[in-house]
């Protein structure tokens, strides 16, 4: 343990060079508030700090089950939003070992940027065992990265199953991503990740039974969608980025709706 | 602060798709309770050295079966210094003739990690490593 003058002293500096755009800095203050616990009090204080007077960013879920394509879909929306001229930041969670508390994060297996864009930053985080598909303090680096000044915040969710809905609470659009034949008609009809969705690409496209999954998903939402209308559904081909433009429109769309809803 | 995962970068450098070494590697320090960032084949130095810098690791390991570390380490270890994190110890792992290891050491590799090395060693070095990567940056 340390005295705590010094880690004041220590958040104080990083405070500091994270404010001057020190991208080392925003690195090792995400891993102090992932690590939590002993000091997840001074962190939050210094987040209000740190946030203030900031634009928020749009914060974009990417949820689905595991390989359904998030990753991918993730590096196809970091690709699309730099041509666009917009900076963004994508916070990948994987799941940690319940034994071991280890994880292998893989995500930027699939991820690919030019290291010497600034506009970018990618963070791997484990859930160390939290439920809900994200980490315990996922809100809190999710502000980190807002308040560094991403114009936009993505947040890949771990493999999800039917009912890891953090990413409702902490994205302001969730997109659920699923695969053609993924399941007949009443896999959706279960209660959960459908609710929460408010874009659903179907990804993988190119495969036989792409139409068929986007038009049972469409009735499915026609029936449940009432007087608000449906969730938008679009096929698309993250490993090419076929559709993902018309994916991020729906994006902007979803997003205007609900700071219209939600007051 | 008090307990948290090791936090690991495993990379493979420049043009060598041998990657089963690293895949093991990856698992058994998985298992040893770390967080391994497992960025795939065919990493440029500073790809390596960016990941580094925005994952925070404590280490990183690159496995090199391609006979090309003499002039791919030192690229690694400038890009992390560019990086700011020069301080971070690197592992290489993978085929290098004995003859290399002491110039690798110079350049400021920490471990050198040949073939026949057991997992438990190649677990215990990270650990020795981060412990001291950590206490370094804490002062």
């Amino acid at each position: 343990m340390k005295d705590p003058a010094s880690q004041a002293d220590r958040l104080r500096a990083l405070a500091e060079r994270f404010r001057a755009g020190d991208r080392r800095a925003l690195a090792q203050l995400i891993s102090l508030t992932d690590d939590g616990a002993d000091h997840s009090a001074e962190i939050r204080s210094l987040l209000d700090t740190l946030a203030a007077g900031k634009r928020s960013a749009l914060k974009v879920g990417i949820t689905g089950s595991a390989g359904a394509g998030k990753s991918t879909l993730a590096a196809a929306l970091i690709r699309h939003r730099r041509a666009a001229g917009r900076s963004v930041a994508l916070l990948a969670c994987d799941p940690a070992s319940p034994i071991t508390g280890g994880a292998l994060l893989g995500d930027r297996i699939r991820i690919e940027y030019d290291p010497a864009d600034q506009g970018v930053f990618v963070r791997s985080i484990a859930t160390r065992g939290a439920a809900g598909g994200l980490p315990p303090n996922a809100d809190a680096i999710v502000r980190l990265l807002e308040a560094f000044g991403y114009d936009e915040v993505l947040i890949e969710t771990v493999g999800a199953g039917q009912d890891q809905l953090a990413i409702r609470g902490v994205a302001d659009v969730v997109v659920l991503v699923v695969t053609p034949s993924a399941g007949d008609e009443v896999q959706w009809q279960k209660a959960g990740l459908l609710e929460i969705a408010d874009v659903i690409a179907v990804n993988k496209s190119d495969l036989p039974g792409a139409d068929a999954t986007a038009a049972s998903l469409r009735e499915m939402l026609d029936i449940s969608g009432g007087d608000a209308g449906r969730q938008p559904v679009v096929k698309i081909t993250a490993a090419t980025g076929q559709g993902v433009d018309e994916l991020w429109g729906m994006v902007e769309i979803a997003r205007r709706t609900r700071s219209r809803n939600t007051p | 602060m008090t307990d948290r995962p090791i936090r690991v970068v495993l990379a493979k450098l420049g043009l060598d798709g041998h990657d089963r070494g690293i895949r093991v590697v990856a698992r058994v320090l998985r298992d040893a309770g770390m967080e391994v960032i497992y960025t795939g084949l065919w990493q440029t130095a500073r790809h390596v050295a960016r990941a580094v810098a925005d994952e925070d690791a404590d280490t990183v390991g690159i496995s090199l079966l391609s006979g090309a570390h003499l002039t791919l380490v030192p690229d690694l270890i400038d890009a992390l210094r560019a990086e700011g994190v020069g301080h971070v110890p690197v592992v290489i792992g993978g085929i290098v003739p004995d003859g290399d290891v002491p110039v690798l050491e110079k350049m400021g590799v920490a471990r050198v990690l040949g073939p026949g090395t057991t997992l438990e060693r190649i677990v215990g070095s990270f650990r020795e490593l981060a412990a001291a990567s950590r206490a370094g940056q804490r002062r």
